[in-house]
């Protein structure tokens, strides 16, 4: 062998040293596959890596995979191997949503749940100096007089926000020309301009836009929701009935593993995570950008995301017969 | 056809870009319309503004094609070599290699490797192109892996020097 | 105007934003150095980098990248006759035979002395006129914004180098390809071909680095010449520069101003506005002073005006969200990336972040100031490095820089089929940086357009109806008019000519 053969088998040599291929759970980075693009929820994501890392001694990066609604993330985490160092930051839309409207094949039994991460409700909000409808009733009201003539956003279409959002308007009977902004930054801009009647926002975009937005319900029936946008009403306080409880109108996401994973590794990186949402520090860094922590251990999985389903369907119909009101406009 | 010849690149650019819109109307007829969102109103349809796009695009490549028959293209752009395209070729295909292999071999067992070829062809001397390739490639790990906490591809070795 | 320095000055008076501008100078100044690689691959090769770093301290180092590596160029055009970037070309006329006159360490100061002094004009301006624009431009609805898109893709089409036509052609190939990957209104998949990669459409750094960085990496491959090392004059670090530059001082605002001017226009870069300020200068010059054969003016004017270009850029850009050229269009899509909306929300609700970019782009060019002059014996150091060593390390650094986006070898697929079509347009005399603005401007322009619809009660009205909106598409059709003209009447006038 010349002094170049030995050269790159020392090389080699080192390499494969340097990566210990047969030692315990986790020996390198882990990824957290994030489907949406960056913004104020994957820094949400992002606290809960830091901490989960620190508690495993490796780094676990949130890799921002935006995409189809979520599924291209799903996608990606499950072309790479199923050892535990690829991790689903599991968001409703691609885990339970996508599947229902035929856009994915797995259901939410076909992954290895470790710990719920966060939750964040949706409010309706109007501009900050809104003087037509002084509360969620008397907007109501003025659409009902006014059929379709307000113009709202719930930022993406089809998503969970319009999802909600249209069965609050179904249960009321009320109906209001859909604007769809993806980049939802973009309504409070144009709603603060004129352009927009309301919008349905999210906590983080709330903490952002305060001074120009004023919350009339928040959509949800979890007290912990309203203080997410400083005590504003729940929609339950109107007497509006919308059938979906609990997490079912929230965006929330369950972290997720693939389903060959070790035990082994399932439970080291089941104990870390219970241990990081458990932790008051972490928790309060949540809560503060608007993210409430859920809390469900890894054994509730199936008993708390099987109905959501259920009562999911009931917005996608909402959303149906919005379209139908809209299109016979 | 002299003219082709003096613009084989503008030829070449002028039947990629001249397939573009008949890829949109094709896929706006068969692909959007099976998903319905080729038609209706600006809600509803996600064809419309590819359309529009597309009837630019077709206009636009008739005009440059009569220029180009027409002499009306001035620079010419003829099917030129120089004494280093071959290997230019040769490294672009080691590139592709490269690209083919990385999810199987890993980064760090592959770049060295394709660094060191590289360098080689490129005319330094084995032991230099094997130092530098080594150093090259750890480097960007340091950066990437150490650094950024980016996880480059491991491959069937598992191999991470830095993460 | 002040508030905005107030209160972006905490988010960048840190030790990480300080040193990563530093870095970012100097590394840009590198990569103008080196023939071939322009302030545009330096953002580019930097971009994964930015992304894991806050906000500012990302963005001031990608700033001063694009500030650098606008000056750097200039180096090799003196010593070498090699503009390091196109935007350099102009400085060959005068810094060259300067250097020839054995003046080559005054030629490379003034360079860089009028570089930082012209950015930091166009800062001011800069810092000045961004904010009355983004105030403006609050009263902008999606009609407007569409209008505003449009015009900014087209302008970029035209002036580009090459003919019209053909940067049309890129430009609207660009706006195909923003259209890839999941609609935003219906959710449907848009020319994905069942890939589920392609779902978010390909990825603007992908292809960036695809149409730039490889296809430059192929054309330097078949120039050969792989272990040459150029002979070059011995330099030492001097700040004679600064005295010299005060003999220059209305020919360096003058160029400024010509520079910032030209930036602001989308699609007219620092080249054009190099060019231009060298004729003003050249037209504006005392009987005495003999303009292309070694004149200190000729390298103000140019350089001053080139880097003034930065910043005047830079305020369509931060203020509308219409890029100013191809590098501010990928310091667009960063800001977008890191969750900053550029245009008139930015200053309302980000106030600190516009500030932060302002005194990241102002300290820029003083850092370029001081560094720029005494690492000139670094950057001949650098010019001697041969390119086999050269070529496989920014080819290794594209290559992970765009996997490390998404952790995706798909990305690197992309990377290589927009490196073929970026051989074969620049073959083919076509403008690449429309594409990337298309790919930008794309999501506006289809969005706004789409949404003017759904708000409008009476149709396509709502765009002629609203008057801002109007105007700007009074500007547009002004300019097709401009573009068939130009098109037709050499046609009728003289065909055939070239054959």
């Amino acid at each position: 062998m010349n002094l170049s053969g030995k050269l790159t088998a020392l090389a080699l040599g080192t390499a494969v040293l340097a990566g210990p291929a047969f030692a315990d759970f986790p020996e390198r980075n882990i990824e957290n596959i994030y489907p949406w693009a960056p913004g104020a929820t994957m820094a949400a994501s992002q606290v809960i890596a830091d901490a989960l890392g620190t508690e495993l001694g490796v780094n676990i990066s949130v890799v921002s995979t935006p995409g189809a609604g979520g599924v291209k993330a799903f996608e990606a985490a499950l072309a790479r191997p199923a050892d535990g160092y690829t991790i689903f930051d599991g968001y409703v839309a691609p885990l339970v949503l996508q599947p229902m409207q035929g856009n994915a094949d797995w259901s939410y039994e076909d992954y290895t749940p470790l710990w719920s991460a966060t939750s964040n409700s949706f409010a309706i909000a109007v501009r900050a100096d809104e003087d037509r409808f002084e509360d969620f009733t008397a907007l109501v009201a003025y659409m009902r007089d006014n059929p379709g003539e307000l113009r709202y956003s719930p930022g993406s279409a089809g998503a969970l926000p319009h999802m909600v959002a249209a069965k609050v308007m179904q249960v009321e009977d009320v109906f209001a020309q859909l604007v769809p902004y993806p980049e939802i930054d973009v309504a409070v801009r144009d709603m603060r301009g004129g352009v927009l009647d309301f919008m349905v926002t999210n906590p983080g975009v709330y903490n952002i836009n305060k001074a120009d937005m004023k919350i009339l319900a928040v959509l949800s029936d979890l007290e912990d929701s309203s203080k997410t946008y400083d005590g504003a009403p729940l929609i339950g306080s109107f007497g509006v009935e919308t059938g979906m409880h609990d997490l079912s109108p929230m965006g929330w996401n369950w972290w997720l593993v693939r389903k060959e994973t070790p035990e082994d590794v399932v439970a080291t990186l089941r104990e870390a995570m219970g241990a990081v949402v458990n932790n008051p520090d972490v928790q309060a860094k949540l809560l503060d950008m608007g993210y409430v922590p859920t809390l469900f251990a890894p054994e509730q999985y199936a008993d708390i995301v099987g109905p959501v389903a259920a009562e999911l369907q009931s917005g996608i119909d909402a959303i149906d017969w919005e379209k139908q009101k809209l299109d016979a406009q | 056809m002299a003219r082709l010849k003096s613009h084989a690149w503008d030829v070449v650019a002028w039947v990629f870009f001249a397939a573009v819109p008949l890829v949109i109307f094709y896929q706006a007829a068969t692909n959007l319309a099976e998903q319905g969102v080729a038609s209706g109103g600006p809600l509803e349809n996600a064809a419309v503004f590819p359309r529009i796009i597309a009837w630019i695009l077709a206009g636009l490549a008739v005009v440059n094609i009569l220029r180009i028959l027409m002499g009306l293209v001035t620079a010419p752009s003829p099917l030129s070599t120089t004494p280093t395209t071959r290997l230019a070729l040769t490294a672009t295909l080691l590139f592709v290699v490269y690209l083919v292999a990385l999810p199987y071999v890993g980064y760090h067992l592959l770049t060295p490797v394709l660094l060191t070829i590289l360098m080689r062809l490129l005319g330094l001397g084995w032991i230099a192109s094997i130092v530098a390739a080594l150093g090259f490639s750890l480097g960007v790990a340091a950066v990437f892996e150490g650094l950024l906490n980016v996880v480059l591809p491991v491959g069937f070795a598992e191999i991470a020097v830095f993460g | 105007m002040f508030e905005l320095l107030r209160e972006g000055a905490p988010l960048f008076f840190n030790l990480s934003a300080l040193a990563l501008t530093i870095f970012g100078v100097v590394a840009g100044l590198v990569i103008g150095v080196l023939p071939g690689l322009g302030p545009l691959m330096g953002i580019v090769l930097m971009l994964p980098v930015a992304f894991h770093l806050p906000p500012i301290a990302g963005m001031g180092m990608l700033i001063a990248i694009y500030v650098g590596g606008s000056a750097g160029g200039s180096i090799s055009a003196i010593l070498l006759r090699i503009p390091g970037t196109p935007l350099a070309a102009a400085t060959l006329f005068d810094g060259y035979p300067l250097a020839q006159k054995g003046r080559s360490q005054d030629a490379i100061g003034l360079s860089i002395t009028a570089s930082a002094l012209g950015g930091l004009i166009s800062g001011l301006i800069l810092l000045f006129f961004s904010p009355i624009l983004a105030a403006f431009a609050l009263r902008f609805a999606p009609p407007e914004y569409a209008a505003m898109a449009l015009l900014g893709l087209l302008t970029i089409a035209i002036v580009s180098e090459g003919s019209a036509i053909k940067g049309l052609i890129a430009g609207g190939f660009g706006l195909v390809l923003a259209t890839v990957g999941t609609d935003e209104f219906t959710n449907a998949y848009r020319f994905t071909f069942g890939n589920f990669n392609l779902t978010s459409g390909p990825n603007l750094v992908a292809v960036v680095v695809g149409l730039f960085a490889l296809s430059e990496l192929f054309f330097q491959i078949e120039k050969g010449d792989f272990l040459a090392r150029p002979q070059i004059q011995k330099l030492k670090t001097s700040f004679r520069a600064l005295r010299l530059i005060l003999r220059h001082k209305f020919n360096l605002v003058r160029s400024a101003l010509v520079g910032t001017f030209f930036g602001a226009i989308p699609g007219a870069g620092g080249d054009i506005s190099a060019f231009i300020s060298y004729a003003v200068a050249k037209r504006m010059a005392r009987p005495n002073e003999r303009y292309g054969e070694g004149e200190e003016g000729g390298v103000v004017a140019t350089e001053a005006a080139n880097n003034g270009t930065c910043g005047g850029a830079l305020i369509p850009s931060l203020s509308l969200g219409i890029p100013g050229d191809a590098s501010t269009a990928v310091l667009l899509g960063a800001l977008f990336l890191l969750g900053f909306f550029p245009g008139p929300e930015l200053f309302r609700y980000n106030p600190d972040v516009a500030g932060g970019i302002f005194i990241a782009y102002l300290m820029s060019n003083v850092v370029m100031l001081i560094l720029g002059i005494v690492l000139v014996p670094f950057f001949g150091a650098v010019l001697k490095v041969p390119k086999a060593w050269l070529l496989p390390a920014v080819l290794l650094l594209s290559t992970m820089g765009v996997y490390a986006l998404q952790n995706s070898v798909f990305n690197l697929w992309v990377m290589l089929f927009f490196g073929v079509l970026g051989y074969t347009m620049r073959k083919a005399h076509y403008p690449l940086s429309p594409i990337i603005i298309g790919m930008i401007l794309g999501p506006v322009l289809e969005n706004n357009f789409r949404r003017a619809l759904l708000l409008s009660r009476d149709g396509p009205m709502i765009f002629v109806e609203r008057p801002i909106s109007a105007a700007i598409l009074g500007i547009v059709a002004v300019m097709l008019v401009y573009v068939v003209w130009t098109t037709v009447r050499p046609a009728m006038a003289e065909p055939d000519k070239a054959a």
